[in-house]
This record gives structure tokens, C-alpha cells and sequence, in this order.
């Protein structure tokens, strides 16, 4: 059998990027079904789609690196470019939502009664729960990279704890939003302040899941001794995911909730 | 009496404990072995037979779904523009063909109505 004579990783055919477009159709599609019509069977069969498409091919990616050994350090530079391209066009995600919250709230109009927050919206407290999450994402900044430097230092079971805390402290922050979303006097109907209040701690809330759901896959990696001191990539890729998920919170912190509230 | 004391004192310090003590194994090596395996199968099948399965699942269930997609998409179409009595079409293709010359048809009857309403925005320098 001939040996390829460079460090890059051709792959397997695969059928899941053709798979993830049709579910990606069968997700929009369901939405609108959803939306005019009442019926959400679309819609459910293009999520569990969705969701084992990705499944199998991030199964598929742990397969081709740990057990097959296909990660030279050549690819592992091309994921990290990836990465760090994936998240840079997330922070374009949130730019946008941010332009929207900005170009409202520098210059009211006449319908919000000239000011911001809008006449008879009650703001929430910034320094009430809103705090207390800020706190929970930044001790979870510190907890992620004391995991990392366990991994790195070879101390297995400070890293699990490390890692399990920094999960846990994810769980408790979309705990707490789920609460004030429950809390609040206004509603994402009630003006461009609801809309762009929602919206943009919203998307930001499923990022934090998407987050948290990158870590305990990480974690229970790390249980099976899938990572190596110098090898780990994969968890690398997730708290980097983390940090950026909690500086998009103190943007939203600073500019929504405590200068928007003023 | 004294050895009964302290063999007491030692039971009572004997830990208990119902938790498995048999560490996590490292399972790695064994998978290495399955995956490296020259059997020719791609990444996505070499797992075992739940691979399969899941693969022909997933498949059934996208190709179910954009079946039923250009399902509706043809039996919603032409109930949004009531085609179906109209034109009393057999098949699918020419329902498409209709649907888009009458929707442009409307679209241009629309815009032949707003310039009435709104002559002004439409005459304006």
C-alpha cells in the first residue's frame, strides 16, 4: 500500500456534509411550516437530522484523530486557523446586534418618548442578577484555564475537577437568565428595546449552551484519556469558544444592561 | 478483655465503603487497534454495525423529509393561488410553470395598484 508522501489529512468520503445540507433544508423549511401552517413534524425531523448529523461527524473527526493519528501538527494548525476564522465571524454575528441596539438607543425617537430605555420600560437591575452572571462567566475564564494548565501539567483529576466546575458554573448561568427571561416586565414585543434586548442576550444564552455542550463533550474525553499533556486540541478549540462567549457577555453587560438602563 | 476493646476500635475505624474501586481503564490502545484496522471500510462505518444502522437511519430520515418537502411544496403552492381547480393540472411540473407566470402576473397587478394608491411616492423628483 502506498504512504502518502505529505502531513495533510485526505479524508474518508463522508456523507454527512450532504446529510447537514438537507437537514439544514429540512430545518428551514420545517420553521416556515411551523410558522404558517401550525405543524411542527418538519421541523422536529430536521433538528433530530441536524443533530445526528453533527453526532457522527464530530464522532467521525475523534475517530480520524485519536484513533487514527491523522492530526500531524500540520493539521492542527489548519484547525486552529479554522477555529479562530469560525469565531471571528461570530463576533461579526454579534456586531450586528450590537449595531442595532446602538443605532436605537444613541438617538431615541419621538415614538420611545425621546429617550432610553423607552417611556414605561423597566429596565432590569445591573447590579442584581446581572452581576451575579457576570461573576459566574469570569470565574468560569479562570476555571476553564486552570484546566488547561492540568491537562498540560499531566494532574488528571484536577483537571476533571477543574473542567466539571467550569460546566457547572455554564449550567448555573443559563439557570439564572432562564430566570430573569422569566423575570422581566417587558417582552421582546414591547419596542426596539425588547427586540434588541432579546435578540441579543438570546443568541448570546445559545452560545452559552453551544459552549457548555462543547465542554462535556471535552470532559468526557478527558475521562477517557483521549487527550494528551501535549495533544489536545479538540479542548483547546472549546475554551477558546468559552472566552469568547464570556466577552460577548461583558459587552452585552456594559452596554445593555448597565448603560442601557440609565 | 483488652484484645476485644481493641479489635473493636479497629473495626469501627475500617472504612466503608460501597463505591466501585476499579479506576477508569484507558481504552484508547483498543480503539486505536479497531480504527487502524485494513478492512477497508470508510471512518464512518468502521465502528461496528450501530454505525451502519445510525448512517441508514440518518439517510432515511433527510430523504424522507425533502420528500416530503417537494410535497408540499407543489400542494402549497398551488392552494396559495387556488391553481389546483383552476388549471386542473396533472402534473407537478407544469403546476410549477403555472405558479410562477401567474405570481409574476399578480406581482405586476400589485405594482400597477400601488402606483394608484401611492402616486405620490411614485411621482416624486
Amino acid at each position: 500500500m502506498a504512504h502518502q508522501a505529505h502531513s495533510y489529512h485526505m479524508v474518508d468520503p463522508s456523507p454527512w456534509p450532504i446529510f447537514g445540507a438537507a437537514a439544514a433544508l429540512l430545518t428551514t423549511s420545517g420553521l416556515i411550516m411551523w410558522f404558517h401552517y401550525n405543524t411542527s413534524t418538519l421541523l422536529m425531523a430536521g433538528l433530530l437530522s441536524m443533530l445526528l448529523v453533527m453526532l457522527q461527524w464530530w464522532r467521525d473527526v475523534i475517530r480520524e484523530s485519536t484513533f487514527q493519528g491523522h492530526h500531524t501538527p500540520t493539521v492542527q494548525k489548519g484547525l486552529r486557523y479554522g477555529m479562530i476564522l469560525f469565531i471571528t465571524s461570530e463576533v461579526f454575528f454579534f456586531l450586528g446586534f450590537f449595531w442595532a441596539f446602538f443605532h436605537s438607543s444613541l438617538a431615541p425617537t419621538p415614538e420611545l418618548g425621546g429617550q432610553w430605555p423607552p417611556t414605561g420600560i423597566n429596565p432590569l437591575n445591573p447590579l442584581d442578577v446581572p452581576l451575579l452572571n457576570t461573576a459566574i462567566l469570569l470565574a468560569s475564564g479562570v476555571t476553564v484555564t486552570w484546566a488547561h494548565h492540568s491537562i498540560t501539567e499531566g494532574n488528571r483529576k484536577q483537571a476533571i475537577h477543574a473542567l466539571t466546575l467550569t460546566i457547572a458554573l455554564g449550567l448555573y448561568f443559563t439557570a439564572l437568565q432562564a430566570m430573569e427571561y422569566h423575570e422581566t416586565s417587558f417582552s421582546i414585543a414591547d419596542s426596539i428595546y425588547g427586540s434588541t434586548f432579546f435578540v441579543a442576550t438570546g443568541f448570546h444564552g445559545l452560545h452559552v449552551i453551544i459552549g457548555s455542550s462543547f465542554l462535556t463533550v471535552c470532559l468526557l474525553r478527558l475521562i477517557k484519556f483521549h487527550f494528551t499533556s501535549n495533544h489536545h486540541f479538540g479542548f483547546e478549540a472549546a475554551a477558546w469558544y468559552w472566552h469568547f462567549v464570556d466577552i460577548v457577555w461583558l459587552f452585552l453587560y456594559m452596554s445593555m444592561y448597565w448603560w442601557g438602563s440609565c | 478483655m483488652w484484645r476485644n476493646l481493641l479489635s473493636i476500635r479497629q473495626v469501627s475505624r475500617r472504612t466503608i465503603s460501597t463505591a466501585s474501586r476499579r479506576p477508569l481503564e484507558n481504552r484508547v490502545p483498543e480503539k486505536q487497534k479497531l480504527f487502524q484496522e485494513d478492512n477497508g471500510l470508510p471512518v464512518y462505518l468502521k465502528g461496528g454495525i450501530m454505525d451502519g444502522l445510525l448512517y441508514r437511519f440518518t439517510m432515511g430520515l433527510t430523504v424522507f423529509g425533502k420528500a416530503h418537502i417537494k410535497h408540499l411544496r407543489f400542494s402549497t403552492l398551488s392552494n396559495l393561488l387556488r391553481l389546483k381547480n383552476f388549471f386542473g393540472t396533472a402534473s407537478s411540473m407544469t403546476d410549477t410553470v403555472l405558479c410562477t407566470r401567474y405570481s409574476f402576473r399578480i406581482h405586476v397587478k400589485m405594482l400597477d395598484k400601488a402606483k394608484i394608491t401611492h402616486k405620490a411616492y411614485f411621482e416624486r423628483e
